[in-house]
C-alpha cells in the first residue's frame, strides 16, 4: 500500500462496525525501558525491553441510536466486560499483507461522552489490550 | 448453533442488518448484542423471530 489518505477505515468493537461513527485511529504500543546499566569503562547507560502496554484510541462521533456507540461502549465499561476491537485500513478490501488488521480483546477503563453547544459532539476512548495476546497486526481475515 | 438476526444498522461479527446467520456466542456475548439491539434469535421451527 502506497501513501494513503485516511478515508475507508475499518472500526470495529464487539464485533459492532462503528466505523462510520469514528474519524481517528491511534495504536500505542511500548515496551517499558528497563535499565540494567553497570558499571563500565564508558559509563553509558545500557537497557533492555519490558512489559509491554497497549493500546488504541479511538476518536468517536456522540451517537445514541440502536447498536450504535453508546449503546456499544457503555454496556462494556459498565460491566468490565472483555470484548475484541478489530482496525484495518481500507474496509474495502479484505484483510492481506498490504490491508493488515489489528486485532486483540481489549477493555474500557474510561468512558467518557459529552457535548459543546453548537459542536459536533465527539469524544475519544483508550481501549485497553486486556490479554496476554495484546493488540497485534494479522494479514489473514479471521476463519 | 443458534440462528440469530441481525437488526442494528452497525451489523454485527461482519453481517448485515436483515441477514441471519449461526453462532456459537459465549452467554455474554449473546445478552450485549441483544441488549444493544445489534441481534435477535430467531426460532427456526416455528419459522418466527424471537421477540
Amino acid at each position: 500500500m502506497s501513501k494513503r489518505v485516511a478515508l475507508l477505515d475499518s472500526v470495529e468493537v464487539d464485533s459492532v462496525d462503528l466505523s462510520n461513527f469514528a474519524r481517528s485511529v491511534r495504536l500505542t504500543s511500548e515496551h517499558s525501558r528497563e535499565d540494567v546499566s553497570g558499571f563500565s569503562d564508558t559509563g553509558a547507560n545500557e537497557y533492555i525491553a519490558g512489559p509491554t502496554d497497549q493500546s488504541v484510541a479511538v476518536e468517536f462521533f456522540g451517537s445514541y441510536g440502536t447498536g450504535e456507540v453508546h449503546a456499544t461502549l457503555y454496556p462494556i465499561h459498565q460491566s468490565r466486560d472483555v470484548v475484541p476491537f478489530a482496525w484495518r485500513p481500507d474496509q474495502t478490501q479484505i484483510v492481506s499483507a498490504t490491508n493488515p488488521e489489528l486485532r486483540g480483546n481489549v477493555q474500557l477503563y474510561t468512558y467518557g461522552p459529552g457535548g459543546t453547544r453548537g459542536d459536533v459532539d465527539t469524544f475519544e476512548v483508550t481501549f485497553n489490550a486486556a490479554d496476554a495476546a495484546g493488540l497485534q497486526f494479522f494479514d489473514t481475515p479471521l476463519p | 448453533m443458534t440462528v440469530y438476526k441481525v437488526t442494528a444498522a452497525t451489523g454485527y461479527r461482519g453481517h448485515k442488518q436483515g441477514e441471519e446467520f449461526k453462532a456459537d456466542l459465549s452467554p455474554e456475548q449473546e445478552r450485549r448484542a441483544i441488549e444493544r439491539g445489534s441481534i435477535k434469535k430467531v426460532n427456526k421451527k416455528e419459522g418466527n423471530d424471537d421477540e
